[in-house]
């Protein structure tokens, strides 16, 4: 998660373990809008996203004394915001849903994009959510640590507990089914038949 | 696809289907961020953590009156209070006259005996007396200990202000599986030939028992096992077969976050940091209660496990009594400890399903017979497999031997047969 300042993150664990509010607080502030943007991405809404950050930095306030720091700080925390999505969303016995609740609009002031262009991204994406609903939850969570979150397969694998072979499986699987899937979007079987012929003139 | 879409993707336009995800990942990156979360989302946090931080202060003080032990302790000295029974086979309840209830308990997976006279012990929410217990079901034991006994499989305590769901009610031979709410549950377990006899589910962590005793008690997220006998496994609960987890060999103080359990477990075998264990076999009282406040009988228990809890007043301590069972009734006998040699299969078992379980579609039956040459201080001093086996099994099995104390010294020969 966040990389900076590390010279004084690990002074800051260990005083916050010992019960120093202050310390806390100022982990809290570093690490909430990384640890919010995971649990969206893995919950694919807003809905219940307060409640989960909060879980998140509570379990967390209460584990810091177990905290060894055999991994990174942000190796243990993202897995332990994955292990209380993972408890979210088996007590809801539901699947995220990616592609039904409309995102937040979240285009910087700089970048103008004209209205209807922003309606076919934002019809892409949805379309690009629904596929991620349709793949098994293991699968999925890799691939979002990955592709989404940008975490190296070594890390994820300590995160979810898995072999890092089974990690890259995983992956490789996950891509393979999407790739399998676009036809199944209109949005998204239209761009696949726009693709642009390739420069040696050969088939794509 | 129209050219403002080309125009609009992040990437070069893509050419192939992995290219198109690329560029559809890069999308869904910019497009998935999430509002902040609300502005007083710290002060709640913080107003949260320092309400569970006094109510942790509030229990210590008191528990450092009364103590959790002093309801355990009056286990041996107290008999029964409230009967449950619990037996997807079949089973018997007796009554002998109006106030007193007996338990007849022969096939029954578990009979359950609230022991102390001011617990109350509620099955979904109803203060119960006798009833048959499901699967599904929430179990609470407020104010005493609540005692249960399967013959000859596993006898276990819930400690007062426990809150446990029955998960698998053990069935069929299967294991017997608790959620663990809140509190703390200990057990005797008889060891087991293959998987597991007991189980104990914290939020998705599993510490399954192979043959042992053991305390699993939880405080929030925080979990605390003390295993003075036998063999655990600690890992997360499969669809079927044994848990896959790492195993722990007593004596051990082990503690974990179920939050995550990889990267906060301590296994600690310092003996004197093991919470000495309570003698359950000691603490099953006779199956008798006295007690005119409990009613003229209890629920008669039918085949089957489907028969409806039987509400009953909480008991006052002063009702409690210890009469000997009527002549004729018998009572469940409490498992005895399990025996080195005993502990020791069970764990081959355990590290046989750990470190064999890759399998494939053809059975494999592995034998061998492992020698223990012990001390007469009742250490193992040597451990030896003919014909050798696996490694990785050998080791694990090799950490039980030593980790056993031997009532006998001289060599023991303990045959292994493993059908995979």
């Amino acid at each position: 998660m966040t990389q900076a300042r590390p010279e004084d993150e690990a002074g800051l664990i260990a005083r916050a373990a010992q019960g120093d509010r202050a310390a806390f607080r100022l982990l809290y502030a570093r690490h909430r809008d990384v640890v919010s943007r995971l649990v969206f991405r893995m919950l694919g809404s807003q809905r219940d996203l307060d409640d989960v950050v909060q879980e998140v930095f509570f379990q967390v306030h209460r584990s810091l004394k177990d905290f060894r720091g055999q991994s990174k700080f942000s190796t243990w925390l993202h897995r332990v915001t994955v292990n209380v999505v993972l408890m979210h969303r088996r007590a809801l016995k539901s699947r995220p849903t990616y592609a039904e609740e409309p995102h937040p609009d979240t285009t910087p002031d700089d970048e103008i994009v004209a209205p209807d262009v922003d309606v076919d991204r934002r019809e892409r994406v949805r379309a690009f959510g629904r596929l991620l609903d349709r793949l098994a939850e293991k699968k999925r969570d890799v691939f979002i640590l990955h592709e989404l979150e940008g975490v190296a397969p070594t890390e994820i694998a300590e995160i979810v507990g898995a072999p890092v072979l089974t990690v890259r499986t995983r992956l490789f699987y996950a891509r393979r089914e999407i790739e399998a899937m676009l036809a199944d979007e209109p949005v998204l079987a239209a761009l696949r038949e726009s693709f642009a012929p390739p420069e040696d003139g050969s088939e794509p | 696809m129209t050219t403002s879409d080309d125009r609009d993707m992040k990437v070069k336009v893509p050419r192939t289907d992995s290219e198109l995800v690329d560029a559809l990942v890069n999308e869904a990156r910019a497009e998935w961020v999430p509002n902040s979360v609300s502005d007083d989302h710290e002060q709640r946090l913080l107003a949260r953590i320092a309400a569970a931080e006094a109510d942790t202060r509030l229990r210590l003080v008191r528990g450092s009156g009364s103590g959790i032990w002093a309801p355990l302790a009056a286990i041996t000295a107290v008999a029964a209070g409230v009967a449950f029974f619990m037996h997807p086979h079949g089973g018997d309840v007796s009554s002998s006259d109006g106030d007193t209830v007996a338990v007849r308990a022969a096939p029954a997976p578990a009979s359950l005996m609230p022991i102390t006279g001011a617990g109350v012990v509620r099955v979904d929410g109803v203060a119960v007396r006798a009833a048959s217990l499901r699967e599904g079901q929430k179990v609470e034991s407020e104010g005493g200990v609540a005692n249960f006994v399967a013959p000859g499989r596993v006898d276990w305590v819930l400690e007062s202000g426990t809150v446990v769901a029955v998960e698998r009610s053990g069935g069929h031979g299967g294991a017997i599986v608790l959620g663990l709410a809140m509190g703390a549950v200990e057990a005797q377990v008889t060891p087991v030939p293959m998987g597991e006899a007991f189980a104990v589910d914290v939020d998705g962590v599993r510490v399954a028992v192979h043959g042992t005793h053991l305390r699993v008690a939880r405080d929030g997220a925080h979990v605390v096992v003390d295993l003075s006998e036998g063999i655990i496994s600690v890992g997360t609960p499969p669809k079927t077969g044994s848990t896959y987890g790492t195993l722990v060999t007593a004596p051990a103080h082990v503690e974990f976050s179920t939050v995550d359990v990889t990267g906060t477990l301590r296994v600690d075998h310092e003996e004197s940091h093991v919470r000495p264990p309570v003698d359950l076999a000691e603490s099953i009282a006779p199956v008798a209660v006295a007690s005119p406040q409990l009613g003229p009988s209890v629920a008669s228990v039918d085949e089957g496990d489907a028969v409806d809890p039987v509400e009953a007043p909480p008991l006052a301590p002063s009702s409690i009594q210890n009469p000997r069972p009527p002549s004729g009734i018998t009572t469940p006998p409490p498992p005895k400890p399990p025996t080195p040699t005993e502990i020791v299969t069970a764990a081959v078992s355990a590290c046989a399903e750990q470190t064999l379980r890759s399998g494939g579609a053809a059975a494999i039956t592995v034998s061998s017979v492992l020698t223990v040459n012990v001390n007469s201080d009742g250490v193992a001093r040597l451990a030896t497999f003919d014909p050798p086996l696996a490694p990785d099994l050998q080791s694990c099995i090799s950490r039980a031997v030593y980790a056993t104390h031997w009532t006998e010294p001289g060599p023991h020969h303990i045959p292994i047969e493993l059908h995979l």
